[in-house]
């Protein structure tokens, strides 16, 4: 009787409960907080949330063989499914007119990366290896789906780690740039207004999918993935004859596949892989990556500054960083708080949307050269 | 090899490649848009 009751006992997830799991349970509840009460990343942020509390749950072993969050982990993740088709959605709800119009502003998006590559150097510096130092680079990308992608790919286990850092500070965008971005310009220089950008014609719009995804897979197939998804999204979009496709792309399916990834993602942090130092690394360099990329795009735009005739406003550097709509409307406030007339938000659009692209093209970098 | 000279690798090839593809692709976005605007200005005549 007795040694029944102790096996019933010994079968309670109770029993089993570690500091460990009480730990990330409290993390799970700072992040449902956030998406729940400052509305920061909800989509994401509510099911990995939810996945962290229910994996931390003992004996359920839902990341084990054959359970739900495993399988959702192994064929969205592992087979790299989920990451190209939010980009199909991106693709679908972007409008590349801004850079279309304004095409200087995809090298902004290109400076933006400085981020990566710093957050790269601190890695390594720190003793991870150089495919742990790409997948912690890669958050300064500010780019959800690529930073998974990468992870996924060239350091799995710290998934978890590099896909909430990278979604926490897209949320935190507008708490972490207006510091950097006062401190590097000047009031004249974020006093600039900009010409209004020029009306691009809907055959370019649908040329530049083709066009983009043909030249970024010449150069770096590693990104094809990634990239022609979201191109074919954008294809959908401009073309205007699939609706249907484009609506369904930028909604029911990018909806059911956020549901998945947000879960499968939460279930990679269990206590014994999450709370080491190596995880607490990782956010503080998603920090630094995040920073050097606003520093990289705005002193970018205040080079071109020295030699173009046309002055663009240098805060539009800054929305390189890939957070979009985030960073560009970040610029856009800051413009109007200096002068109510200054609308800066199309023209922050064209780096937003390159920093993207750019993203891609470092990690198909990394992915090549990483392995 | 030494990862430091391997990590400068990447980076050296890393940010190089993506000013270069989007630098490409400005290149390509400008060019497009002035055989468009020729094809175009062609047909009205």
């Amino acid at each position: 009787m007795a040694n029944t009751l102790f096996e019933f006992i010994n079968s309670m997830g109770l029993y089993h409960l570690t500091i460990g799991n009480l730990i990330m349970w409290a993390i799970a509840f700072i992040l449902v907080f956030l998406a729940i009460r400052k509305g920061y990343e909800p989509l994401l942020l509510l099911p990995i949330g939810f996945g962290v509390f229910v994996v931390n749950l003992p004996l359920t072993h839902l990341m084990e063989n054959h359970n739900i969050l495993h399988i959702f982990y192994h064929y969205g993740l592992e087979w790299e499914l989920i990451p190209p088709i939010i980009f199909l959605g991106l693709g679908a709800m972007t409008d590349f007119g801004p850079v279309i119009a304004n095409p200087k502003t995809l090298l902004l998006g290109a400076a933006a990366q400085f981020g990566v590559y710093v957050a790269f150097f601190f890695a390594i510096g720190l003793g991870f290896t150089i495919p742990e130092a790409c997948s912690i680079g890669i958050i300064g990308g500010a780019d959800g789906p690529t930073t998974i992608f990468t992870t996924v790919s060239l350091a799995p286990h710290l998934l978890g780690a590099t896909a909430v850092a990278a979604y926490s500070y897209m949320a935190l965008v507008p708490v972490i740039q207006p510091p950097i971005i006062k401190a590097l310009t000047t009031k004249k220089e974020r006093l600039i207004r900009m010409k209004q950008l020029r009306p691009v014609s809907k055959r370019q719009k649908i040329i530049f999918p083709l066009v983009t995804c043909g030249l970024v897979c010449l150069f770096v197939p590693a990104s094809a993935a990634l990239m022609a998804m979201f191109m074919l999204g954008n294809f959908f979009r401009e073309s205007g004859v699939v609706e249907r496709l484009s609506g369904a792309a930028q909604n029911e399916l990018m909806n059911i596949v956020t549901i998945f990834l947000g879960i499968a993602v939460g279930g990679t942090m269990n206590a014994e892989a999450f709370l080491n130092p190596k995880a607490l690394m990782v956010f503080g360099m998603g920090l630094i990556a995040f920073s050097f990329s606003t520093i990289g795009g705005l002193l970018l735009a205040k080079l071109m500054n020295l030699f173009s005739k046309e002055k663009i406003n240098p805060m539009i550097g800054a929305a390189g960083v890939s957070a979009v709509p985030m960073a560009a409307r970040v610029v856009q406030k800051m413009g109007t708080d200096e002068d109510p007339r200054n609308f800066l938000l199309m023209h922050a659009m064209g780096p937003n949307v390159a920093g993207v692209i750019g993203t891609v093209v470092a990690a198909g970098v990394f992915l090549t050269m990483a392995h | 090899m030494n990862v430091w000279a391997k990590a400068t690798e990447i980076f050296i090839f890393g940010f190089s490649s993506v000013f270069f593809v989007l630098g490409a692709l400005s290149l390509t976005v400008v060019l497009t848009r002035v055989l468009i605007e020729k094809f175009a200005d062609n047909r009205k005549k």
